[in-house]
């Protein structure tokens, strides 16, 4: 067990590999509730993989990591996962996305007890035919109302028109039809490839001893046989920089029209720390799109744009997707004028030093929370393999320079357009 | 929790001193009287007083400022609590201990810039900034409809005609922002904040006299003394049912329940045990009998708002199964009548007394508790769990008895696969 520290806000963090190859952060906090959450990193991203013990690839259906999520609540003794950790007094919950799965209970009471069961609810897979064709119903209603939901169907056709054959671009539920697939053998395939501990990590942060937590986890997995690991062995794709498809139009029953822009940035030829290469490209999009820039006062007072311009970052692979979204009356020039920002690379260093006072301010309000120090370790872990424990100091010693021509290496060119607008009568 | 109490005249101040954070949160909260048309002018006047104010009318510099002096965070809203509203300005900022000297101050003083040096010029709001915020409430406002859960959730809810002096639905609520000027909303604005009953919250590991002297010198106003909630309490109207059509694939349902004529004892307590068996969390009946054991739905909950005296249900399913989620429904709260166990009911308690201790792990939490001690008469944390602890299965059965379903509003939508959407 390793101590880290977070410097500037003064929070330890007790760090230890398992010999199963299981990754285990303990942050204690001066809380009662005590949060742990556990992350494969399987999403719903891969869909084509070399099974364990098996010589051949295989394609899954489209959905399976998110029917794997539920799948895992189901127990060959019949025990109810949710109910015991609601009668232990525990809220929980699970979620996939695009890289990874992630199962969490919040408690302040029963840990070990609460724990214990998270541990079992992913380490004893269950399906048979019936409690797989059970599930179909639920997660179809499940599909269905995220395509009614216009801001989804916007985002659905971004991810599936940005990528041309990386899987990021199908939806992490699947749809209605491809669902129909997955059997207890696919899912097995996918949990004894992807839920080996070797590809988990474990985050715990409140109200929590760190020596007792951690001697409990290694005692549940010894009794465990994980000596055979999988090797992971996920089909690549060959990912061309263009977007599979520049413009769509999507007719739903909505009011005005809602727009979404993404643009497809290649990341892979970078040689710069990636942390700080991400922190300079949020700042870039903060001065330039966020409360202080010219662009967002325009939109704000602008009557056919009916909401700020919305933006978000995530890589995927190679490529570091930005996207742009909001709301107009008419299209007119929007795209344009999002082009043309993005693409105006010029900003003042006053606009740049003001964001290690943001900085700062974040990584204090992070700190006052068990969710967000946990979020933020299980964050950091999937994306850059550790805990940055420097964090602040990382944006504290950005250079606005580096800054500039880091952003000027920058394409922002490929990107792709979605409109969802009225339908026609 | 403890709390300090400081009364300062005409005004209120309260301090829950705590060193479990880092932030330091601080709401200032205006009471006044429910009138309908608060809803409309509140959401124009937000924005206009957060988008500007005197020294800063551009929105850009605004927000360089806030960047400036560590990125406070400044919100306001408004909540309904039965008969009363609570307008409400928030700011969360870093401890200054963090930052720099001085930084406390300012990021008070900037929050309540906003309600006290705004953008006026010539009587009225500065006419652009008030016809942007205009134009966006009412803009918001027609397109309710894209987004099926809230439309569902803002029908079911006019239905169930909660308020005894009326509100606009969406369309009224439009036509009134539509004939709305600049200078009626700087009306009803000069007395928000200096009239009506003032009540300030802290916490966070503040020195007491220094925050009281950085407020009581930027305070402006000639307060009322604020009052205890009042709760609306009528009979069930007889059942409605509505459904409307949706271009969507899953069809939203939605039922309204009033319980009638709650014992205070009921109110607080036994209404929130009914409320969560019947559809609190996994183990609730209808997430057991509608969800796991039929498959119709991917969520189906009920929710409280007890200052109103009623209840929710919520469901996303399939138009075909209507009727099959409807008989379930009504199956599981007439169970509510007769078959609860006490294993459904410790549940439920073991849960709440959880949520009671985990109150103290936010400032969010535990300023909610302060102020619903303050305006409500919410017990305090122990007494809270004493009282929970009486609470029996009769208890629970007699609530069920006095809860009646009012409105079931569906907005149907079709059947297809979402794949089609792409």
């Amino acid at each position: 067990m390793e101590k880290k520290t977070y410097k500037t806000i003064d929070l330890d963090v007790y760090e230890e590999t398992l010999d199963c190859g299981l990754k285990v952060f303990v942050c204690p906090m001066d809380r009662h509730d005590a949060l742990a959450k556990i992350t494969t990193h399987y999403g719903s991203g891969i869909i084509s993989f070399k099974p364990h013990l098996k010589d051949e690839f295989t394609e899954i259906p489209l959905g399976t990591a998110h029917f794997l999520e539920h799948k895992m609540f189901a127990k060959e003794d019949g025990s109810d996962i949710m109910s015991i950790f609601q009668l232990n007094g525990a809220n929980s919950n699970a979620y996939t996305s695009n890289h990874v799965t992630s199962y969490y209970f919040e408690s302040p009471s029963k840990f070990f007890d609460n724990l214990k069961v998270l541990l079992d609810l992913v380490t004893k897979p269950y399906y048979t035919d019936e409690n797989v064709e059970k599930e179909m119903g639920i997660i179809d209603q499940e599909i269905k109302a995220g395509f009614d939901d216009p801001y989804e169907a916007a985002y659905h056709s971004t991810m599936f028109n940005t990528f041309k054959n990386l899987p990021y671009r199908y939806p992490v539920a699947g749809y209605t039809d491809s669902i129909k697939d997955i059997t207890p053998n696919v899912l097995y395939d996918c949990y004894n490839t992807f839920y080996h501990p070797s590809n988990i990590s474990l985050t715990i942060t409140g109200n929590v001893k760190p020596d007792e937590t951690i001697k409990f986890i290694k005692e549940y997995y010894d009794k465990l046989d994980y000596s055979n690991r999988p090797n992971i062995q996920i089909r690549e794709y060959d990912e061309p920089l263009e977007v599979f498809k520049e413009e769509e139009v999507i007719y739903k029953d909505v009011t005005n029209n809602i727009i979404e822009n993404a643009y497809k940035v290649s990341f892979k030829n970078s040689d710069m720390d990636l942390a700080k290469a991400l922190a300079y490209v949020s700042i870039y999009l903060n001065i330039k799109f966020g409360g202080i820039s010219k662009f967002n006062k325009e939109i704000y007072e602008d009557k056919n744009i009916l909401r700020p311009v919305g933006f978000w970052k995530d890589l995927y692979d190679d490529y570091l997707l930005i996207d742009f979204s909001t709301e107009v009356i008419e299209t007119r020039d929007i795209f344009e004028r999002i082009y043309n920002n993005l693409n105006d690379k010029e900003f003042s260093k006053e606009d740049f030093d003001l964001f290690y006072k943001n900085a700062l301010k974040e990584i204090i309000t992070m700190a006052d929370s068990v969710g967000a120090v946990n979020n933020v370790i299980d964050y950091q872990v999937r994306m850059y393999g550790k805990v940055l424990y420097d964090y602040y100091n990382i944006y504290k010693n950005l250079n606005y320079e580096e800054c500039v021509k880091f952003i000027d290496s920058l394409d922002f060119s490929n990107n792709t357009r979605i409109i969802v607008t009225k339908k026609k009568d | 929790m403890e709390y300090t109490k400081k009364e300062m005249g005409n005004y209120n101040l309260y301090f829950v001193k705590t060193n479990k954070f880092k932030t330091i949160h601080v709401s200032f909260n205006f009471g006044k009287e429910r009138t309908k048309e608060d809803e409309v002018y509140g959401v124009i006047l937000f924005k206009v007083l957060l988008n500007g104010t005197n020294d800063y009318p551009d929105l850009d510099d605004l927000c360089r400022k806030r960047m400036s002096i560590y990125n406070p965070s400044v919100r306001m809203g408004s909540e309904t609590t039965g008969l009363d509203r609570i307008i409400y300005l928030d700011t969360v900022f870093a401890d200054e201990k963090y930052t720099e000297k001085g930084m406390n101050r300012e990021s008070i003083e900037f929050a309540l810039s906003h309600i006290y040096n705004p953008l006026v010029k010539d009587g009225a709001f500065e006419e652009k900034s008030f016809e942007l915020a205009k134009h966006d409430y009412i803009e918001r406002m027609k397109r309710i409809k894209d987004d099926p859960d809230r439309y569902c959730k803002e029908r079911v809810w006019e239905e169930m005609d909660i308020y005894p002096n009326g509100e606009f639905d969406i369309d009224g609520c439009i036509k009134f922002a539509e004939k709305l000027s600049s200078k009626d909303l700087y009306e009803y604005y000069q007395t928000l904040f200096t009239e009506n009953s003032l009540d300030i919250f802290v916490v966070g590991n503040t020195d007491e006299d220094k925050i009281t002297d950085i407020i009581d010198n930027a305070i402006k106003g000639d307060f009322k003394k604020s009052r205890k909630e009042h709760y609306i309490n009528r009979d069930a109207n007889e059942l409605k049912v509505i459904t409307e059509t949706s271009d969507t694939e899953q069809s939203k349902l939605a039922i309204g329940l009033r319980y009638e004529d709650l014992t205070d004892f009921e109110r607080k307590y036994v209404s929130l045990v009914y409320n969560n068996i019947l559809g609190g969390g996994w183990t609730s009946k209808l997430n057991r009998v509608v969800r796991e054991e039929n498959s119709l739905c991917y969520y189906v909950y009920a929710t409280r708002r007890i200052p109103f005296g009623v209840s929710f249900i919520f469901a996303g399913i399939d138009a075909s199964n209507y009727d099959k989620t409807i008989d379930l429904i009504k199956e599981q709260m007439k169970n509510m009548e007769s078959f609860i166990s006490e294993e459904e009911l410790q549940r439920v308690k073991d849960v709440y007394y959880n949520a009671l201790v985990s109150i103290e792990d936010s400032q969010s939490s535990i300023l909610n508790n302060v102020m619903g001690m303050v305006f409500d008469d919410t017990d305090s944390i122990s007494d809270r769990r004493k009282n929970m602890e009486k609470v029996t299965l009769d208890d629970v059965k007699r609530v069920a008895e006095k809860v009646k379903m009012e409105v079931i509003y569906l907005l149907e939508g079709g059947q297809g696969n979402g794949k089609e959407n792409l």
